[in-house]
């Protein structure tokens, strides 16, 4: 279990070492989102009755394409470079070895995002309250966009075209995290519980964290193949 | 062998299937009388509910196979999955059509956001998914085991999907359509369940006939095909 758990550890600490010497590809999600997020009111018009009612769902849209702008990164580099193959052949479990790398694309790209995210709510000119609930959704559904998103990047590794493919199959994945996130962001501003909403976005990371690994760790098993 | 059973069946099933539309489509039009609330719109439906049972039936069946083939290593599952996916795309395109024409007059618009026509756009993006990523990678084992995944994550997705669906639409709103639960005329059932049977038909026939083509192009280098009737010429 230790020996697990310190290989876990290793190969988050890795990942982050390494998006650390890169930090450029960590601040253009950061920035994309940004932008995305400021582009809605120049489109839709600056009433801020209307802006307040988008502000969730237009943050969580955001959010969404901004985490499948960086998955693309996510097994791409160790690919080119041959470390995946080794992590493959190493004795150690590849599901952990995936569960490391998708936990560190979180804290790389979904992270930030859920952090960034009051200032941009004020610019929506949300309540502060509402600001609190949307990033609580975030900061329980940006790690299973990383998770599901790790499928997608798995079964598209090395193919050409591969960044519009993987938006292509993980976007429609991803609704019921949209969903529950925007859901419970709405029911709070009306004055409705929304501890329901982010009781099903828990169980849906509860079961993103059992499952996805291991599908993914077969994905690459066999894309490498 | 597969290929020249399939070869027999087609016919069969696709005599059949024209057979059951054309009895279907007398019935539905020329039989069947107007509904009293929706007046002559309502026989779209005789298209309608057969594609969207076929789209949604089709996705399970096509998983089946593709788990089929992903444990087993069948290459004939994963074949039949890949013919499988355009013709499910097919008919859930099919039912958001009809669904469209029949919406216009019946609620005065196009497209509402109800949780079943939700649903069934997301099962069309599933199955174009499916065969993008099939049709994206070169190496045909490899893209056979990818979908397969992709099918199987899609179909463990598929029922969290629509319950989302279904309770962000009655979060916000009220639904304002409703299926209501009157109760069929019988000619009406009748004409539907023979256009739901010659849909399944279509489908059988065209499925058998692509897989058919499936296994030539994968096996064009062996000598049974080389030695068959129609490729010799």
């Amino acid at each position: 279990m230790n020996k697990i758990l310190w290989l876990f550890f290793v190969v988050v600490r890795r990942d982050l070492i390494l998006a650390m010497r890169r930090r450029a590809d960590v601040l253009t999600t950061l920035i994309f989102f940004v932008m995305v997020v400021s582009l809605f009111p120049l489109g839709v018009g600056p009433e801020p009755e209307m802006l307040r009612k988008m502000a969730p769902g237009v943050l969580w849209v955001s959010a969404l394409l901004a985490s499948m702008l960086s998955l693309g990164r996510l097994f791409s580099a160790d690919h080119l470079d041959g470390t995946l193959e080794q992590m493959l052949l190493a004795p150690q479990p590849l599901s952990v070895v995936v569960l490391g790398k998708m936990v560190a694309h979180w804290m790389v790209s979904g992270l930030p995002l859920v952090l960034m995210t009051p200032v941009l709510g004020l610019q929506f000119d949300m309540p502060l309250e509402a600001v609190g609930v949307l990033m609580l959704s975030l900061l329980l559904g940006t790690p299973v966009l990383s998770m599901i998103g790790a499928i997608g990047a798995a079964l598209t590794l090395g193919l050409r075209g591969g960044g519009v493919l993987l938006s292509l199959l993980v976007l429609p994945l991803c609704i019921p995290v949209l969903i529950f996130g925007t859901g419970a962001v709405g029911a709070a501003t009306s004055g409705m519980g929304f501890s329901s909403h982010l009781s099903l976005l828990g169980a849906l990371l509860v079961l993103a964290v059992a499952f996805t690994p291991w599908v993914a760790a077969q994905a690459l098993r066999i894309s490498m193949e | 062998m597969f290929y020249p059973l399939a070869g027999k069946l087609v016919p069969w099933f696709a005599v059949s299937s024209a057979i059951l539309f054309a009895v279907g489509m007398y019935l539905g039009f020329f039989v069947a009388p107007t509904d009293a609330t929706q007046g002559e719109f309502y026989r779209i439906i005789y298209i309608h509910v057969p594609a969207s049972i076929l789209s949604m039936f089709l996705y399970l069946v096509m998983a089946g196979y593709a788990a089929l083939g992903l444990i087993f290593n069948t290459r004939l599952s994963s074949m039949m999955a890949s013919a499988l996916a355009p013709t499910g795309a097919l008919f859930a395109f099919i039912a958001l059509w009809t669904g469209a024409l029949w919406g216009k007059p019946m609620w005065g618009t196009w497209w509402v956001w109800d949780a079943r026509l939700t649903s069934e756009l997301i099962l069309l993006f599933l199955y174009l998914g499916f065969i993008s990523l099939h049709a994206s990678i070169d190496d045909p084992r490899r893209a056979d085991r990818a979908s397969a995944l992709l099918a199987i994550v899609g179909s463990v997705n598929v029922p969290i999907i629509y319950f989302s669906v279904k309770w962000w639409n009655t979060l916000h709103q009220g639904s304002t359509i409703k299926f209501t639960g009157t109760s069929m005329q019988v000619t009406m059932q009748h004409a539907m369940f023979t256009m739901l049977a010659a849909c399944w038909l279509y489908a059988v026939a065209v499925v058998l006939s692509r897989v058919r083509s499936i296994i030539l192009e994968r096996e064009r280098h062996t000598k049974w095909v080389a030695e068959l009737p129609e490729v010799a010429l």
